[in-house]
């Protein structure tokens, strides 16, 4: 998650906290469907938008996501 | 009608031949194509263009920005930020409501368009990028510098295919004379050097086949001529009345003398065989201006270096203007950037009639013996030009001619 936000939508990582909500890191709506599209399409981890809205902090994202990966992995491959 | 003149306040340039407009028109003036072998386009029947070399959209933009919008956009919003710049003005500072935008496109997001297209059918809906219909929507290059300038007042897209750049200019100066702004930015970008674009020029015919010497392949009313070069780019213009520019102190680059502008109304890609909507346009132009033929000094030509456009233009210039004023294009040197095209010309025209100086057609050696016109070739030259003419015409038979005057 900290390399998305720090990549491609050039959030300054020492400015990062967990606490800090995506939308005071300058994420908008569409940016942040455009972050959880990413991070699918990197990690397998699918979070609707209705799930993670800009008001939602770092460390919430990092919990669903880690959540939703250990769900892709544990779940046996065709 | 404010009945103001409107004079040219800021220049910016993103082409093939460099990123801004001093590295544009250096590299216009050395007369050296910017075409070369383009790996995106391995395997079909034309793989080379002009692409733009070394431009990041983080350093003009900011990647916070940049990564919302298609390169299209991209390139507009580079050449605004620095033709605002040049204008000296600052957009934390000037009246916003009073900023308007005209952007021309002849194609828009294309290469998003694609890519996600790809996506779809490779890999299905869930590949596609939530944000591929604000990337490829042809409004966004207006869109996105109105935002990234925060310029509020009326901002829009023209689009006539290659005369858009150009067109986007006259709707930039309608808003200054019916003073619905103080400041006009506009211009052109295109960046549809796609394999889609790419085949289908191709499949017209109307693409140089010179696929052995690239570099030789854009050469606009040479004999040689087969064809042209795709090409991308971004060219931006700060319009404003002249009082308002002395106002502030800025400096005029030069004067918008007169727009002129006709369809042919005759057929989807060829021009008029007697070049009658484009003859009409130059003489609207010359009307608005308050000239005649025999004051134009200069012809910044559409010269796309296609067998029949150039025909048709030649024909036309020598028609019009029997005293011969030195005609150039700069499409040798930048291939045919489209949408952008018309207003990277435009911005050419006032750097020749400020330095006195007419960039050379790259590839010119030796001039189609039909055409009865003094072609600038080899090098660049210094000429007393007073009044030019910037030529565009795109697909659908529109006909844009914009007149230029230096500035005492």
């Amino acid at each position: 998650v900290n390399a998305v936000l720090s990549g491609k939508f050039e959030v300054p990582s020492d400015s990062m906290r967990p606490d800090m909500t995506l939308d005071s890191l300058g994420l908008d709506s569409l940016a942040v469907i455009e972050l959880l599209f990413i991070l699918e399409q990197e990690t397998g981890a699918r979070i609707e938008d209705t799930e993670i809205t800009p008001l939602n902090t770092v460390s919430e994202l990092v919990t669903l996501a880690e959540g939703r990966r250990q769900l892709v992995e544990e779940t046996p491959s065709a | 009608m404010t009945g103001d003149e409107i004079v040219v306040t800021g220049l910016g340039m993103v082409t093939p031949a460099g990123v801004g407009s001093e590295a544009t028109w250096e590299g216009v003036c050395k007369g050296l194509s910017a075409a070369m072998p383009d790996p995106r386009l391995a395997g079909l029947p034309v793989d080379f263009s002009c692409q733009i070399q070394g431009f990041q959209a983080a350093d003009h933009i900011g990647g916070r920005a940049a990564w919302r919008m298609d390169r299209c956009s991209q390139l507009a919003v580079a050449a605004a930020r620095e033709a605002v710049r040049d204008a000296g003005l600052t957009p934390a500072a000037w009246d916003a409501d009073r900023v308007g935008v005209v952007i021309g496109t002849g194609i828009g997001g294309q290469l998003t368009c694609e890519d996600e297209h790809g996506k779809l059918l490779s890999e299905g809906h869930e590949s596609v990028s939530p944000t591929v219909v604000p990337k490829i929507i042809p409004n966004m290059p207006a869109a996105d510098v109105a935002i990234a300038l925060r310029a509020r007042g009326a901002s829009m897209s023209v689009s006539t295919a290659c005369a858009s750049g150009a067109t986007a200019i006259i709707r930039g100066r309608h808003l200054l004379d019916s003073d619905s702004c103080d400041v006009a930015i506009v211009g052109g970008a295109d960046a549809a050097v796609t394999r889609l674009i790419t085949t289908g020029f191709a499949r017209m015919g109307v693409l140089s086949r010179r696929l052995d010497a690239p570099e030789l392949a854009s050469r606009p009313f040479d004999a040689d001529r087969d064809g042209f070069v795709l090409g991308e780019g971004a060219a931006v213009l700060v319009l404003e009345r002249l009082r308002t520019a002395q106002q502030r102190g800025a400096t005029v680059r030069a004067v918008l003398a007169g727009c002129g502008e006709t369809n042919d109304a005759y057929h989807v890609t060829a021009p008029h065989p007697e070049q009658r909507g484009a003859e009409t346009a130059v003489r609207l132009a010359l009307a608005d201006a308050g000239a005649v033929p025999r004051q134009v000094g200069h012809v910044n030509a559409h010269g796309t270096s296609t067998r029949v456009n150039d025909a048709a233009e030649a024909a036309l210039l020598a028609r019009v203007f029997p005293q011969a004023p030195p005609v150039t294009s700069a499409k040798g040197a930048l291939g045919h950037c489209l949408g952008a095209s018309g207003a990277v010309e435009a911005a050419l025209t006032v750097l020749t009639l400020q330095r006195q100086v007419i960039p050379p057609t790259a590839n010119l050696d030796t001039a189609d013996p039909e055409f009865e016109l003094d072609l600038v070739s080899g090098r660049a030259r210094e000429h007393e030009v007073e009044l030019a003419l910037s030529n565009a015409f795109g697909f659908g038979g529109h006909n844009v001619v914009l007149a230029f005057r230096r500035h005492a």
